[in-house]
């Protein structure tokens, strides 16, 4: 067989496009944020590149800023909570899809899907408008919504987990006597641990950049990262934020790679690669 | 002694298993046996408690299973896949059973040393499953079955992820171990070789029942259905009518034009009941002398086909019909050619009730 | 077993509760706040009217802003697609070394949050940007000229944003194919351009209207990028809710808007099962 033949049926030039194709796409993907980072070293107020010199003026403005350091630092608490809650309710909301509702599988499924197909701003005005009526913390609020917009990527991320689990393992259990608490923990817990530290990193990804529900529920000393950056660019723009957003995509990277390893980035971001 | 009776297992619609009736003996090594989706499986798991029966009881030595949880049945089961914990190590899962039991550490460690000596497997203890062989990783199974010294021994498939060598060595160890604990066994297999190799009773299984419950001789020699008989062994089945019955031994007319004499014949068939005489290709003798027995049929080999240690001839006797047979591949039966006459006289020819159609 | 269907209960009542309680209550009953009076004093008075959604649908700058919103939510579909199609195609076909690092690296920039790659493009599109710098330097300009604050800008940035959410989709289905279909079709004479409009196209249908569907409803209900690339004229369906809840507190007003939001929401995923239904029909 020609070599063409692997690579999909594109001639020669069209080869050379589709190869210009996607590099130029890769370019346009990763270009921002490659830029964002050299920025940050900037030693001027510009938020220019190519950058005129090498400093970190901005990420010492950054540390010495009260503003974004508390703001990160509530967004990382936010974060670890909205985290631990979407994954500890997505856990059982998927077990029990799987092991007690299995024939309502796919309806239940779906449902657990419902916050990704309502617009984030929706769920934002609807937790400013409960407040009206019912008197929660306000912080409270933002932790619920957080975990409202985290729980359909935790709960698809552990059912995946849940369905690579042997059903015959628990099965062994129960007739060996393990009542089915035991089971869950000393069985098939410690199976999808990779599955469940995944659904961890990434519920706390998407807290962490979530801008719509804190948009609406941040109060003073009490916002979140992505709104201080958001309500600073409303009147300047400095390469601080640069800076920050630097940290952040570090920070972002180096947890994403974590899931590559744990499970696959694919596997929670329910990218199928087989035939169904 | 496990009973069954009536148990019906449904999926929705579908049948899953039943209405099965059973008593298994104790002490007793019975398989289940049938072609894939024949509901095997799932009476296995209905007698585990994993699946709950939709009707019928399920009773162990007088009281009823039916709505005890698996956790309290006491069954020890090897799954197909023998689904060893991969997280556990070879000890961890064997004593997984005994301290869901509440057994002290120290009768943990002793019992379950002893039970790895028995499957032979010492020296394995701190492994994972993963780093186990195939045979190993079943003994392993095996163990963590026994060790809770179960009432009964549920086998699902227990040897169809080995290869062939080892799967004979270990149907003789595992009806070595069985006899030796003097457990009671119910497994589960599609291969006949392996069902009547390591069972006292087969029960034949077919669309969710028991078609035929039996000794493997039982099951061999006197096949109660067409299925049946297909299902063990090889067959060519000659359709015909019962012509005459005397002292329980029947003369057959069949539709080729054949005759058969003297065939022992099974309860409830009479005169002119719809019969398969069944011929086994194994028990078919061939006369290459000039020899004439009575009952010999002139014949003329029309196939034959060499498979090392046996020569299968296809032979074409009166009336077009075309029989089997099977012969050592050694001295005058090796070398018979097509278009060869010769004489056959079919031994031990079977009746089997005809369904399909004739009346 | 009916202590197994207690279990599941117990177990999905955290997820209820919160869908339940927190979502769609409240969702529901601010939605219905769109047929209510404004008022100054109370907010919103319990008298039925259809006020709100006349004054959104024939007021000429509600109307603007509707008009001007499904145009961006059109236009960034539109180009997401264009953009997406070879970088899927060539994701599910390739897989030569580097595959996961090049999955990887489209997955990435969604991780990092909205705030920073709309950042990015302040940084690549302003006066003193990349663009501008790089345009002078070349001599095609003599000074910056005006990106931020365009339409444009906003498409783009939204473009680069959403191009994920097309990838993916787009992905899967092109991944689903059986690739021996386009040996098939080749071996009974088709040219690769036939080869790609009469199959690979046509089965990466359900692809196509998934990812479209989600990056024309994450557009339409965009704030963040579109106030800070468009500048504080352009309004978009968001940014009005925005204004309306935050600023204006007319929240029958706002209401009528989400409505409208959930309405345009509700018609693609319409369109989205009946442009999976064509799947099977083709």
């Amino acid at each position: 067989m020609p070599r063409r033949d692997e690579i999909g049926g594109w001639g020669a030039l069209p080869r050379f496009i589709g190869a210009a194709a996607v590099t130029l796409t890769y370019l346009f993907l990763l270009a921002p944020i490659v830029i964002v980072i050299f920025t940050s070293f900037n030693p001027t107020e510009a938020n220019a590149f190519p950058p005129t010199g090498l400093s970190l003026r901005w990420y010492h403005e950054f540390a010495e800023s009260d503003g974004f350091v508390s703001a990160f630092l509530f967004s990382l608490w936010l974060g670890i909570l909205a985290a631990i809650g979407a994954t500890a309710i997505g856990f059982l909301a998927a077990y029990a899809l799987l092991r007690f509702f299995a024939r309502r599988r796919e309806l239940g499924q779906a449902l657990t899907m419902l916050p990704m197909m309502i617009p984030h701003v929706l769920i934002s005005i609807s937790l400013v408008f409960m407040l009206t009526v019912v008197e929660l913390p306000e912080t409270l609020t933002l932790l619920l919504g957080h975990i409202i917009i985290c729980l359909p990527f935790t709960v698809a991320g552990i059912l995946s987990s849940l369905d690579a689990v042997d059903r015959n393992l628990e099965h062994a259990a129960f007739t060996l006597g393990a009542s089915r608490a035991r089971v869950m923990w000393e069985v098939t817990l410690p199976l999808i641990a990779p599955g469940l530290l995944s659904a961890l990193i990434f519920a706390f990804i998407v807290s962490f950049g979530d801008v719509y529900i804190a948009l609406f529920l941040s109060g003073p000393g009490k916002t979140t990262l992505p709104i201080e950056i958001f309500n600073y660019m409303n009147w300047q723009s400095t390469p601080v934020i640069a800076a920050i957003t630097s940290v952040q995509v570090a920070m972002i990277v180096v947890l994403g790679l974590a899931i590559e390893r744990l499970v696959g980035l694919r596997h929670v971001m329910r990218i199928e690669e087989t035939r169904r | 002694m496990l009973e069954l009776h009536a148990v019906v297992k449904r999926y929705g619609a579908t049948l899953g298993a039943g209405p099965i009736d059973l008593t298994v003996e104790p002490g007793e090594f019975l398989t289940l046996l049938g072609p894939s989706g024949c509901g095997k499986t799932t009476t296995l798991h209905l007698i585990a408690g994993l699946h709950a029966p939709d009707e019928g009881r399920i009773l162990m030595d007088g009281t009823d299973l039916t709505q005890v949880p698996p956790q309290r049945r006491n069954m020890g089961v090897v799954f197909q896949n023998y689904a060893l914990f991969p997280h556990r190590t070879v000890t961890e899962n064997v004593a997984f059973g005994l301290r869901m039991r509440g057994v002290t550490p120290t009768e943990i460690a002793s019992k379950v040393g002893r039970m790895l000596d028995l499957v032979g497997l010492p020296g394995t203890e701190g492994r994972l499953p993963r780093q186990l062989s195939g045979g190993q990783q079943q003994r392993v199974a095996l163990a963590r079955a026994l060790v809770i010294e179960p009432r009964v021994l549920l086998l699902d498939e227990p040897l169809s992820n080995l290869d062939a060598v080892l799967r004979k060595r270990m149907r003789a160890d595992l009806r070595a171990i069985q006899r030796r604990l003097g457990i009671t066994a119910i497994a589960v297999t599609h291969d006949q070789d392996e069902a009547f190799e390591m069972s006292d009773r087969v029960a034949l299984m077919d669309q969710g029942r028991i078609e035929q419950l039996s000794t493997p001789e039982g099951l061999y020699d006197r096949p109660a259905t067409r299925f049946a008989a297909e299902f063990i062994g090889e067959a060519v089945f000659v359709p015909g009518r019962i012509g005459s019955l005397v002292g329980g031994r029947a003369r057959v007319a069949t539709e080729s034009g054949l005759g058969f004499d003297g065939i022992p014949c099974p309860d409830g068939l009479g005169v002119g009941a719809a019969v398969y005489v069944l011929i086994r290709p194994e028990r078919i003798d061939l006369i290459l002398d000039d020899a004439a027995p009575a009952g010999a049929i002139e014949a003329e080999i029309v196939d034959r086909v060499f498979s090392g240690e046996q020569v299968s001839l296809s032979l074409r006797v009166a009336g077009g019909l075309v029989l089997k047979a099977k012969k050592p591949s050694l001295g005058r039966f090796r070398d018979l050619a097509p278009g060869r006459k010769l004489r056959l006289l079919a031994q031990d020819p079977r009746l089997v009730p005809r369904t399909d159609g004739a009346t | 077993m009916t202590e197994t269907r207690r279990a599941g209960w117990l177990f999905v009542t955290p997820i209820g509760l919160l869908y339940l309680l927190i979502l769609l209550a409240p969702l529901s009953y601010f939605l219905l706040l769109s047929i209510f009076k404004y008022s100054a004093f109370e907010m919103y008075l319990f008298e039925p009217t259809a006020e709100n959604y006349q004054r959104l649908l024939f007021d000429p700058y509600y109307r603007g802003v509707i008009y001007r919103t499904l145009r961006i939510a059109a236009t960034t579909t539109v180009f997401t697609l264009l953009v997406a199609y070879p970088l899927a195609y060539f994701l599910a076909r390739y897989g030569g070394p580097g595959r996961g690092v090049l999955m990887f690296l489209v997955i990435a920039p969604l991780m990092s949050g909205v705030i920073v790659r709309t950042y990015g493009w302040i940084v690549l599109l302003g006066a003193e940007g990349t663009i501008n710098t790089a345009l002078i330097w070349l001599g095609a300009i003599q000074r910056p000229i005006q990106i931020l604050r365009t339409e444009f800008a906003v498409i783009m940035a939204m473009v680069h944003i959403l191009l994920p959410y097309m990838v993916f989709p787009l992905f899967s289905a092109i991944v689903a194919q059986e690739r021996n279909l386009e040996q098939a079709a080749r071996t009974l004479g088709a040219s690769n351009l036939r080869i790609f409009l009469e199959v690979t196209l046509p089965l990466s249908r359900p692809g196509i209207v998934m990812g479209s569907v989600l990056v024309f409803t994450l557009t339409a209900g965009a704030i963040v990028t579109p106030q800070l690339l468009g500048g504080k004229e352009m309004k978009v369906l968001g940014i009005l809710i925005y204004d309306l809840v935050l600023t204006t507190l007319n929240w029958p007003l706002a209401s009528a808007v989400a409505s409208l939001l959930v309405l345009l929401q509700f018609s693609v995923i319409v369109l989205y099962f009946r442009g999976a239904r064509g799947r099977a029909a083709a």
